[in-house]
């Protein structure tokens, strides 16, 4: 990739100034800065402690809240038919709302 | 180039959405593409594979339609099948025949068109067909990746495999000799021991592949998982109309239309040399991923256009 070349991703060709600016973003960082309201969404098979990581992120938000998410892994090729990711919806939906009456 | 969005009603009254493109100047070609979506998948395909191919057809002069089928992408209905297998398995049996009529309906009648050239890859390729052994209006049938088998839940694919396959799983078990995960499946018994003696030859072949050669026009009986549909149909068409069916190279897809199909409907497919062309893409895999693949998927499928469809 750096000496001008691609790489392949499911017949997406990803070049090297795209793959660095998008992995040189910080999200930890980018949070400090940031007044925004930001809920962080764990999407997992099953229950489970919501992810190190991810509570860093949330910690690291002036107004940030986290929550795990029951759901299989829809992007990708799996054995379910997914025609939609209902709790998914119905977890996040409530949180949009709520900011919106306070906005 | 223009290209707009169109909706139409299927046969339950189903809104269908679509995109339809059409040259800027000039009478478009006397036949149109209908682009039939994948499996799954919506109108775009997978890496906008239809919207380049839609793209540069028009740009020849072509009139070209893709749209969702019902349940899928934008377009209404749903889709009861809990498992992806199931729904495959449903698409390969004529799921969405009615659906592309209906596309076909609504073409003839905002148009006045009434032949049309339907193409996809492969859940699209197998709905083309199927369409084209029931409706005269299919003029002609471009195929990539065309599946001859049926998936389903009720059917272990594993029990079917052909040496093309079990080529590749005795390459995939080889090339994990030192990799201790595997190793650990293999002790756990995690491993599908059936599939890795017949990779190594230590287990009779299925019964049921031997006698897929029985699996010939005029038969619908189900012989292993191999589509009891597809060699009728595959008559239907290709007796009395133009083929162009490509491959990938690297795709299962590929070895299993060989062995299951081609090599034991050999004599049969002599005849009807004139109508059907076989293009193999070197390399490709089941998507096309790599840009010089599908460099040589819309050439080919360019040159049989211009070949059987002169300008209008």
């Amino acid at each position: 990739m750096t000496e001008g070349r691609t790489a392949n991703v499911d017949g997406y060709e990803i070049a090297w100034e795209m793959f660095k600016q998008v992995s040189g973003i910080n999200l930890v960082e980018k949070a400090k800065q940031s007044q925004a309201k930001c809920l962080i969404v764990q999407i997992s098979p099953r229950q489970q402690e919501l992810k190190r990581d991810l509570s860093l992120r949330r910690a690291g938000y002036h107004n940030g809240s986290a929550l795990l998410t029951i759901e299989e892994p829809f992007w990708r090729e799996i054995r379910t038919f997914y025609s939609g990711a209902r709790r998914l919806y119905q977890d996040t939906l409530p949180w949009l709302e709520e900011e919106e009456v306070e906005l | 180039l223009s290209c707009k969005p169109v909706t139409f009603l299927n046969k339950d009254g189903r809104k269908l959405f679509g995109m339809i493109h059409a040259p800027d100047s000039g009478k478009p070609r006397t036949t149109p593409i209908i682009l039939l979506s994948p499996g799954i998948k919506s109108r775009v395909a997978p890496h906008r594979l239809y919207v380049k191919l839609a793209r540069q057809r028009s740009s020849r002069g072509f009139l070209v339609l893709r749209f969702d089928f019902s349940g899928l992408g934008d377009s209404e209905g749903t889709v009861e099948e809990p498992v992806v297998a199931d729904f495959y398995g449903s698409v390969q049996t004529g799921r969405y025949v009615n659906d592309t009529r209906a596309a076909m309906d609504w073409m003839e009648r905002e148009y006045k068109i009434s032949r049309f050239v339907l193409a996809g890859l492969c859940g699209g390729a197998i709905t083309g067909l199927l369409t084209g052994a029931r409706d005269q209006r299919v003029d002609a049938l471009i195929g990539f990746g065309i599946p001859v088998i049926l998936d389903s839940t009720q059917l272990d694919s594993t029990r079917y495999l052909t040496s093309g396959e079990l080529n590749e799983w005795r390459n995939g078990y080889l090339s994990k000799l030192t990799n201790l995960k595997s190793w650990i499946r293999v002790l756990t018994f995690k491993t599908n021991y059936r599939v890795l003696l017949e990779a190594f030859g230590g287990l009779q072949r299925a019964k049921e592949v031997a006698a897929a050669p029985a699996c010939m026009p005029g038969k619908t009986d189900q012989v292993g998982n191999f589509n009891p549909l597809f060699p009728n149909a595959f008559e239907a068409m290709v007796s009395t109309r133009k083929m162009l069916l490509i491959f990938s190279e690297a795709d299962r897809l590929w070895s299993i239309c060989q062995e299951r199909f081609a090599q034991p409907f050999e004599a049969k497919l002599e005849r009807y040399r004139d109508n059907l062309e076989v293009y193999l893409v070197r390399d490709a895999s089941h998507i096309f991923s790599f840009i010089e693949w599908q460099h040589d998927l819309l050439e080919q499928i360019c040159s049989w256009l211009n070949r059987n469809y002169e300008a209008a």
